[in-house]
């Protein structure tokens, strides 16, 4: 390979390093700033908490204005995962309670004694990085012991990683291709298939997908759009004080990290007790027939193709009831949700690129024209 | 004066020494600003053929050096780098001798702790711009290539240059990066002899060269040593905040990296001057090389038919006119008796000529 050609000189000796080899790699030293503190932008906020409550409802992108926290707020999001049972040694994290989505170590074990050992265990947010290759992504042969010992070993990869987790791509839309293909499959199976260099695999790859991106940057294929439970723009905040906030909580955790995470403890518990609960109410939560028929009539009159809209809508206000701490569905819940899960499934008209959302604004009205606009997200303040 | 063989070799390593640089001063300015502050996190100067963006940009190594010989890393990155020279990747030969996968850093990790200087930053393709930007901001490469899942430390400042006319550096990059310097061709036909005889002299010499210089690097040094020194203790009130934040509404930019940037420019322009809280200039310095440059709309000047006449002095510079020529209601009202923040944006586009910040001509 090309030797870099940088001239730099009396560089440490150590230009190479050994490969260390964890599945559950840290992502980075440096603590992350708190979910909690971040100013604004309650969109975002919002739907991030929701597909934390209903990991089926698709994941979320975030597309907007650069320099928004948008990427700040998604890698925010693993300090408030509540944690999950993992069966002990599996390496893709395996539910032991859900028998239909063992790996095949864990149904073998399952079926040889009788149960499975479990324990405590983070929920992983993985950074796919832009670079990867996908060898990386969906793992392959494990070239080390392939050459030492002679195995044939399965190296997971980051769809490994991230099974019963978080995904993160930051600049989606540069995603390379074939990555997308991959992504996109193990999305719709939740299994990764791999089928390269000698091994023949399949693993469990459940994953709540979470991308972020510039609309400037480049078009997102629509059917990756597709995927995405949740759509929502994000935009540069005008308000001054919201601004001023901004710059004065981020140069405070620049300047003490530890002491600014302190003063955000108690928030941030707030905000894990909310998402504990949630979590715990909804599958209680119940929507009314009616109310179903009503958000069947808002996909209708937008013509969005497809059952995914209705879907999504009716997922995501129930995660929003649960995280309200109501075991039923109001209408305020689906105008709250109704934008974002709709935005990207509405017929593209080149002419008008802004007014999707003013389109989706205006039909929810029509249909539902209860109650003013009170404590309009009061969840996540 | 004689020198080794090792003085020469370390001072054309070391480069040419900030200090003989002939005018620019907006940029020399910047380049002062981050040597004191990392946290701004890079510079990009644009300039047309022959501006000595080049000359500029690599004396940032000499302006952040050790010693006599020594500089913390200064990685120079080729724009047509491919994706391993950037981000790493296995390295053949050593993993093959060792029997176990091994690593060879990119120029991401290499420049750790120092800088990593790319001449053309504008001729990165989009891939490479972002795989910069993300360790820009995350400070840290993660390798997942080729079998490798690594991360490696990656806290580096980035000094670009690029010409205009080979087209834009990538809105991602300038978003992650603080200060933004146009040059302007200079005219003066004296100062354009004096850069040349320097050049031709350091090359000549360039031990003798540095050593000329050498009263001076050592006060620049001492300089930015102390402002390092000083950077935590200096206080930033909310109205200063308030006031970098109207700006950057009025000049309609973009995201609130612009608004964390000004700040830190304006302390570390404090902890130059040697002073424990922001006047004035620190804003306007941080106007200068942070906001102005990244306006997308143009703030309300003084025109016969402009309903914001009266906010603005009438004796003020013409503002460029780049950009879209769009009047905007201000975030101008409400400040006390502080300096209006109309008056500094114009103090800042009018400030250290000849270098437009925007493009236009400058007072």
């Amino acid at each position: 390979m090309p030797k870099p050609s940088s001239k730099t000189q009396n560089r440490k000796p150590d230009k190479h390093t050994r490969n260390k080899r964890n599945a559950s790699q840290p992502s980075s030293s440096r603590p992350g700033y708190p979910f909690a503190a971040i100013v604004g932008q309650d969109e975002m906020k919002l739907a991030l908490l929701l597909a934390v409550i209903d990991p089926t409802l698709g994941g979320v992108i975030i597309m907007g204005h650069r320099g928004t926290g948008k990427s700040t707020a998604v890698r925010a999001l693993a300090d408030l995962l509540p944690p999950v049972r993992k069966v002990k040694g599996c390496i893709y994290g395996c539910d032991p309670k859900r028998a239909s989505e063992l790996c095949d170590d864990c149904a073998a074990r399952l079926a040889r004694d009788g149960k499975l050992v479990s324990q405590p265990a983070s929920v992983p947010v993985v950074d796919l990085p832009l670079g990867a290759t996908e060898d990386r992504v969906c793992g392959t042969l494990d070239i080390e012991r392939a050459l030492l010992e002679g195995v044939k070993a399965f190296e997971p990869g980051l769809l490994a990683r991230a099974n019963r987790g978080f995904l993160y791509i930051d600049e989606v839309n540069l995603l390379d291709d074939h990555l997308v293909d991959v992504l996109l499959d193990a999305a719709a199976s939740g299994l990764n298939i791999v089928e390269r260099e000698g091994i023949s695999i399949s693993h469990p790859s459940r994953f709540v997908l979470v991308g972020s991106g510039n609309p400037e940057e480049g078009e997102l294929r629509p059917q990756l759009l597709d995927r995405f439970g949740l759509f929502t723009r994000i935009e540069t905040i005008t308000d001054l004080d919201q601004r001023v906030d901004i710059v004065e909580r981020r140069d405070q955790f620049e300047r003490d990290p530890a002491s600014f995470l302190r003063r955000w403890e108690s928030e941030q518990d707030a905000v894990r007790g909310k998402i504990t609960r949630a979590k715990k109410l909804h599958s209680r939560v119940s929507i009314d027939r009616g109310l179903l028929i009503r958000v069947a009539e808002l996909c209708l009159k937008l013509k969005v193709d497809g059952h995914r809209g209705e879907l999504t809508i009716a997922r995501a206000s129930r995660a929003l009831a649960a995280l309200e701490g109501r075991a039923s569905v109001t209408d305020q819940d689906v105008k709250s949700v109704a934008t974002m899960s709709l935005r990207h499934r509405l017929r593209r008209d080149p002419m008008e690129r802004i007014g999707s959302g003013a389109r989706i604004g205006q039909a929810v009205g029509e249909l539902f024209p209860t109650a003013p606009r009170a404590g309009k997200l009061a969840a996540i303040r | 004066m004689n020198y080794s063989a090792d003085d020469v070799q370390s001072a054309r390593r070391l480069g040419y020494p900030f200090a003989a640089i002939v005018g620019m001063s907006a940029a020399r300015r910047a380049l002062l600003l981050l040597a004191v502050d990392p946290g701004l996190k890079g510079l990009l100067i644009q300039g047309a053929p022959g501006s000595a963006k080049s000359l500029l940009g690599r004396s940032f190594r000499e302006l952040t050096r050790c010693d006599r010989s020594t500089s913390p890393p200064f990685v120079e990155l080729p724009p047509n780098a491919t994706e391993d020279q950037l981000l790493g990747g296995i390295d053949l030969e050593s993993t093959l001798a060792a029997g176990e996968s091994r690593a060879s850093l990119g120029a991401l990790a290499r420049a750790d702790g120092g800088s990593l200087y790319v001449d053309g930053v504008n001729l990165l393709d989009a891939a490479s711009a972002n795989n910069i930007a993300t360790a820009l901001e995350d400070g840290i490469v993660r390798l997942e290539r080729e079998g490798l899942s690594e991360s490696f430390s990656s806290r580096f400042v980035l000094i670009g240059t690029s010409d205009p006319a080979e087209g834009d550096v990538s809105a991602n990059l300038r978003d992650r990066v603080g200060l933004l310097v146009e040059l302007a061709v200079d005219d003066s036909v004296a100062q354009d002899v004096a850069i040349i005889e320097r050049v031709l002299d350091f090359d000549k010499d360039p031990a003798g060269f540095i050593e000329a210089f050498e009263v001076e690097a050592t006060a620049t040094r001492t300089l930015i040593e102390n402002a390092r020194l000083r950077l935590p203790r200096i206080a930033i009130g909310r109205e200063d905040i308030n006031r970098v934040a109207q700006v950057a509404t009025s000049l309609g930019v973009e995201g609130n990296r612009a608004d964390i940037f000004s700040v830190r420019a304006a302390r570390a322009n404090a902890a130059l001057a040697g002073r424990d809280s922001i006047a004035d200039e620190d804003i306007v310095t941080a106007i200068r090389l942070v906001l102005l440059p990244r306006a997308s709309t143009i703030p309300p000047k003084p025109q016969p038919h402009s309903e914001m006449q009266e906010t603005q002095p009438d004796d003020s510079p013409q503002q460029p006119e780049t950009g879209e020529p769009e009047l905007q209601k201000s975030g101008m009202a409400g400040e006390k008796d502080r300096t209006p923040i109309g008056d500094l944006i114009i103090e800042a586009s009018g400030s250290m000529p000849p270098n437009g910040a925007l493009g236009g001509e400058m007072s």
